[in-house]
């Protein structure tokens, strides 16, 4: 998994959210996408994390986050952050990550 | 004769002609990010939004036409392909996704929002960028496109983003249009400059890009004050 989390922008606001793109092109696409690559069925894996822990974290799915050769990619709101490259035992670590960026715990 | 500025001068001169012009200073941007937008002004942005976007594919393959090197003529496809298409950037072109956002926000038809008036300053926005794509160099188009509109668009979206999921309850899968813009105009402008920089090296080429990069503010600059000032009479034109 790589990350790249960028410090919260002074006028950001809001409950922190995790977004799961989900998106599947197709088997004759030209480009990969999110879904095929692993992004299906990870918000399922990251909500039953945030649960785990307790975590007042919101997770969403979305179409296409358009970075879709680094995915499958998770992107961390408010402000400009992101997970790439995501494996399901990338879990657990991309939620502490989001956790820790955001100033929360369970 | 005219000296050329060096590439750091270059740089610093187009850097100034940004301040206080950037999409994220206008109200329209910052009143959505705060949650004091009224939702009609936010429908208004949203159909003119739309009304921008949709001409995007044909101003980028003009100026794709034109362009004589193979090597930059591959970065415009790059950028019309993800401008145009659900295959490389977003799950549909980046105009079919501001429909939709219009689509959701205002409750409108599509073709309500097509045949929605679009106001007399937005009409000579798009003039502008054809007027650009067709007659200036192609280093300079390129420029325009992705220096002097595209390079501030990724603070802009991430503002209208949060702000609309925080303040609006707009979930992330109905605003794409906005989302795909946060890191993906950051690649486009990033290739623009490198391209502007690369081949801008002479006083006259400097000069065409500054005052593109003038122009193209003031014409921004006239679309978010479109969004705050004329936002209920163009809806109640739209429900007629």
């Amino acid at each position: 998994m790589k990350s790249v989390l960028r410090p919260l922008p002074d006028n950001a606001s809001g409950k922190p959210l995790l977004t799961v793109c989900i998106n599947d092109r197709g088997p004759n696409a030209i480009t990969v996408s999110c879904g095929p690559q692993g992004g299906t069925g990870l918000e399922e894996a990251i909500a039953a994390e945030i649960d785990r822990r307790g975590l007042d974290i919101d997770v969403q799915t979305i179409k296409c986050l358009g970075l879709c050769d680094k995915g499958p990619n998770v992107r961390l709101a408010p402000g400009k952050n992101w997970f790439h490259e995501i494996r399901p035992a990338d879990v657990a670590e991309l939620v502490e990550s989001a956790a820790r960026h955001m100033g929360i715990s369970g | 004769m005219a000296v050329a500025l060096s590439q750091e001068e270059f740089l610093a001169e187009m850097e100034r002609r940004f301040e206080g012009r950037r999409h994220s200073d206008y109200r329209m941007v910052q009143t959505i990010a705060d949650g004091t937008a009224t939702r009609e002004q936010i429908g208004y942005l949203a159909v003119l939004f739309y009304h921008f976007t949709k001409w995007t594919p044909q101003v980028i393959s003009t100026i794709h036409s034109r362009c004589d090197s193979r090597e930059i003529r591959r970065r415009i496809m790059d950028t019309l392909i993800d401008e145009d298409t659900e295959l490389r950037c977003g799950s549909a072109g980046h105009d079919m996704l501001a429909m939709e956002f219009a689509i959701r926000f205002t409750g409108m038809t599509e073709e309500q929002i097509e045949a929605h008036p679009v106001p007399k300053s937005i009409q000579d926005m798009t003039a502008y960028r054809f007027k650009v794509a067709r007659e200036m160099p192609v280093t300079i188009a390129l420029g325009n496109s992705g220096v002097a509109s595209e390079s501030h668009a990724p603070e802009m979206c991430r503002m209208i983003s949060d702000g609309l999921r925080e303040h609006y309850a707009v979930k992330d899968e109905d605003q794409e249009s906005w989302i795909v813009h946060i890191e993906g105009d950051e690649e486009h402008s990033e290739t623009a400059l490198k391209t502007v920089l690369e081949f801008c090296t002479t006083s006259e080429l400097q000069d065409q890009m500054l005052w593109c990069i003038d122009e193209y503010l003031q014409h921004w600059g006239n679309f978010w004050n479109e969004c705050v000032e004329g936002e209920l009479q163009a809806l109640q034109t739209a429900a007629e």
